[in-house]
């Protein structure tokens, strides 16, 4: 079990997405940052299905009441355990009594905190995450707050194995494992990187310029964003003739255009459908970058063509299915 | 009248029945929605149904896998549904020729 002794800006349970009702208008959601809380569940032996906690910008402070293997990953928000530093991307065996907290926010600006077996919550239409609008899932349908207690969910084999490897070093407040994730599967973080995407399918129907424009000028991430998506602020981007759109489906990094001119990132809580222009599409290996990019950022977008972008998100799974073997075979 | 299909992404299919709303085209998209609820493909996670259109969201790894390695998982989607088309246009429920949009492949 832990106890949330401080909450943080915003913490919530989140998991994978909640998919399959949609079609019914009911919200996603699931963690913004996939790749992260993958990880972060395999470094501690769990399915990558289970749920995490999502900690942005200021981290809550935690108190642990058993000894538990743990992971974070993704932003950097200088955790420490007992006031000494601690690695992300690795797994860690946490003390009974231990005290995590977070510090200034260096790089990215979402953590994944994994605990082997996960956290347990009540299910809610085949998903643990939390829908913050509609306070539905998570832990009672809101972030965390002071005083707040989550239990663990039953650890599997591998985690018991892992912590047991660990076990063996002599227990200071905390061990760290030996191994990380390997580096091409930590994402870089880096300002000015551009956010590949791929052209929507009323790309066609914007102003050569407003096309211009999207591809080669910077747009800043407006303090008006959240879970549900970016609102961005820059070149204001124009349909060649005013049309009537249909709603239909968005997706997760669907990049859509309200009559205002300025675009929008559509996220883990957007709606299922819009009726707005879709000039792009973030090419699903980039959305880390986007869950880690932080309002008064600046964006950039490069064009990338949909042959690619399936490709890369193979290549990227393939990596990812070789590591989960290997930490299998590692801890048989 | 043809279906046009356009890529949402690299994780997802547009199925455009028509470009205005109309209940013959509504029609449509019940007859494909019906069939998917019918016949769900494994490597399908939802479809979300509107006015003229269907959008299905596919785990392209879980496609690549199980299929063609060589081909890409948005052509193997693209086959699955003119397969289903051609089913649905035998059976006389939809009568349309399917056209791949490759505008914003370009």
């Amino acid at each position: 079990m832990i106890t949330i002794t401080k909450s943080g800006l915003l913490t919530t349970v989140q998991d994978l997405g909640r998919y399959g009702f949609q079609k019914y208008g009911v919200i996603a959601s699931g963690v913004m940052d996939t790749i992260a809380h993958r990880l972060a569940n395999l470094l501690v032996g769990n399915d990558e299905y289970l749920p995490t906690l999502e900690i942005t910008l200021i981290g809550p402070t935690i108190q642990f009441h058993k000894n538990v293997l743990i992971a974070i990953c993704g932003g950097d928000l200088s955790p420490s355990i007992n006031g000494e530093d601690v690695q992300s991307w690795r797994s860690v065996l946490v003390k009974k009594g231990s005290i995590l907290k977070f510090g200034p926010c260096k790089k990215g600006c979402r953590a994944y905190l994994a605990v082997a077996g996960g956290f347990s919550v009540p299910t809610v239409m085949n998903s643990k995450s939390t829908y913050l609008r509609a306070r539905v899932g998570g832990f009672n349908g809101r972030a965390l707050q002071a005083g707040d207690q989550l239990l663990f969910g039953q650890s599997g084999k591998l985690s018991m194995k892992m912590q047991d490897e660990l076990s063996e070093r002599s227990l200071t407040n905390f061990i760290v494992g030996k191994w990380s994730v390997p580096s091409n599967l930590i994402p870089i973080f880096k300002k000015d990187t551009p956010i590949r995407v791929i052209k929507g399918r009323n790309f066609h129907q914007f102003t050569k310029e407003s096309q211009k424009s999207f591809f080669y000028e910077a747009f800043f991430i407006t303090p008006q964003s959240d879970r549900m998506g970016y609102r961005l602020s820059g070149p204001l981007l124009t349909l060649e003739k005013e049309e009537e759109m249909i709603l239909e489906a968005v997706g997760f990094g669907t990049i859509q255009v309200p009559t205002n001119g300025n675009p929008i990132i559509l996220l883990a809580d957007r709606q299922p459908t819009g009726v707005y222009p879709k000039i792009g599409q973030v090419a699903s290996v980039d959305l880390t970058l986007i869950a880690q990019a932080k309002p008064g950022e600046v964006l950039l977008f490069s064009e990338i063509s949909h042959r690619e972008a399936q490709f890369l998100y193979l290549q990227r799974e393939r990596q990812l299915q070789i590591l989960k073997h290997g930490i299998i075979e590692k801890f048989k | 009248m043809s279906i046009v299909l356009h890529p949402l992404g690299d994780q997802a299919i547009t199925i455009e029945l028509g470009t205005t709303f109309s209940a013959e085209i509504f029609t449509k998209v019940q007859v494909i929605t019906m069939y998917l609820d019918a016949h769900p493909p494994i490597w399908m996670i939802e479809y979300v149904p509107a006015f003229t259109t269907v959008t299905i969201f596919y785990d392209p790894f879980l496609l690549s896998n199980q299929y063609d390695q060589e081909k890409l998982p948005y052509d193997v989607v693209c086959g699955f549904f003119e397969d289903v088309f051609s089913v649905l246009n035998e059976q006389s429920r939809i009568n349309t020729n399917v056209t791949k949009n490759n505008k914003e492949l370009e």
